[in-house]
């Protein structure tokens, strides 16, 4: 996909991200399968990345991708290509992960038992073994700190925090209000806080 | 500094973290903090804990590693899921389990093709008729005379039968001398017991006669006449029919 937006960009005068996003979405539309392969070629990485910081395993987190793209796909007539795409995927993958939640009945306390089988995070780095290890300590972490909070919390703030965007973005992803938005958020930074009082917290000089 | 103004500026503070706050709230908040220590302590941590979380998701360890591999599986997964589900119904669950699937679908054709054979061949020729089957030649069954068969009958209940039967062929008991059956059954008088005793004839071999008298019933049943080959001692020992 990238070499495509390269190809046009040197063919033809500078064509935004954006233009070529929406003749993805035309054509995908119209059914053009090749169309929707690129489309998820653009998003993929961030589609199965939040699906990993929502549901904390690898498998479940693919297993969310897969199903949000087909869902894309299966409501991709519906969508108005002058919207926010990126808004309205990540409000797909929100869901999907909700409901996966809600199926296998896995919350983040679950994780717990993945880390002790070593089955739930890897570290990115396979080269240089301390930092590979410090790199599985830093995700066993983050991991423990979301499973502290609530399913809807752990959206909030994942939404919020990690994927930074907007609190107001956030709220329409979420289909819930801004208020109750800021209360999530409030509520999980508050819990955040605590689990690194308790796990780790670099301390000042005294 | 009151403390009801800690408790209510604490609740604030998560999102004063994050500047999530109204321009209001965040200025209420920063005059607070400037008059309160503790306050400003516990903003420091939270603001250090939330820079921590958005380090991670800025290196490896805040999103998972996938090989482009397996992105390439993944995306391949939702094609393929997405063109059988473009499929008419029947072909693609044809193609979600190719060899069952194949092997009822076969065994499904040939049943149809099977009944539709049979539903053909049913219905070409309906004015076709259908050829009957000859009429059966009357039925002609030997009947020997019970003297020759070493049996002793009722005669009293064979001559009531023969009754009953012409009542309801004839409306009434025919003559004697109407009746074809067997000299022996209209030899006894009506009132013959139902047990021959011993003073009456009994009818035992005799001697043999040189040729059978043929002796022919024309039951109820047209197609059903009996004949009955008696032997001459048989008729010699009856007696003479009795009119009424």
């Amino acid at each position: 996909m990238t070499a495509e937006i390269a190809l046009m960009t040197q063919q033809s005068p500078p064509v935004e991200e954006s233009t070529v996003l929406f003749a993805l979405i035309v054509r995908a539309r119209g059914g053009d399968l090749a169309a929707f392969e690129q489309l998820i070629e653009l998003h993929e990485r961030r589609v199965i990345t939040l699906a990993w910081r929502l549901l904390g395993n690898r498998e479940d987190a693919r297993d969310a991708a897969q199903e949000a793209f087909l869902r894309l796909y299966k409501h991709l007539g519906k969508f108005d290509p002058a919207r926010d795409f990126a808004g309205w995927l990540y409000r797909i993958v929100v869901n999907v992960c909700r409901d996966q939640q809600r199926k296998r009945r896995t919350d983040h306390s679950s994780l717990e038992a993945e880390l002790a089988a070593g089955t739930l995070l890897e570290p990115a780095s396979r080269h240089n073994t301390e930092e590979a290890a410090l790199l599985a300590e830093e995700q066993a972490l983050l991991a423990r700190a979301l499973a502290t909070l609530t399913e809807k919390e752990r959206a909030a703030l994942v939404l919020r925090d990690l994927e930074g965007l907007p609190s107001d973005e956030v709220a329409a992803i979420l289909g819930s209000s801004q208020s109750t938005v800021r209360s999530q958020i409030s509520a999980a930074r508050a819990k955040l806080r605590a689990f690194r009082a308790n796990a780790q917290r670099p301390r000042g000089p005294k | 500094m009151k403390r009801t103004d800690c408790t209510r500026i604490e609740s604030l503070l998560p999102l004063h973290a994050g500047g999530d706050l109204s321009d209001r709230e965040a200025a209420q908040v920063e005059a607070h903090l400037a008059v309160c220590a503790g306050c400003r302590n516990d903003l420091a941590e939270l603001r250090d804990d939330r820079a921590w979380l958005t380090g991670l998701a800025a290196t490896a360890a805040g999103a998972p590693e996938f090989h482009d591999a397996q992105l390439a599986a993944m995306r391949a997964t939702v094609l393929d899921e997405i063109e059988r589900a473009r499929q008419p119904f029947a072909w693609a669950w044809l193609t979600g389990l190719r060899p069952a699937r194949w092997a009822v679908a076969g065994l499904g054709l040939l049943l149809a093709f099977g009944a539709l054979a049979f539903w053909l061949q049913r219905a070409v020729a309906p004015n076709e008729l259908v050829a009957l089957p000859p009429a059966p030649e009357p039925v002609v069954a030997t009947y020997r005379s019970p003297s020759s068969l070493g049996l002793v009958i009722d005669e009293r209940r064979a001559t009531q039968a023969r009754r009953r039967l012409d009542r309801r062929r004839y409306g009434s008991p025919r003559a004697p001398h109407q009746v074809e059956p067997a000299p022996l059954l209209a030899a006894l008088p009506d009132d013959a017991p139902l047990v021959p005793t011993a003073d009456e004839p009994r009818f035992t071999d005799a001697a043999p006669a040189p040729e059978p008298l043929r002796i022919e019933i024309q039951t109820a049943d047209p197609n059903i006449r009996i004949i009955w080959l008696a032997s001459s001692a048989d008729a010699a020992a009856l007696h003479p029919p009795t009119t009424k």
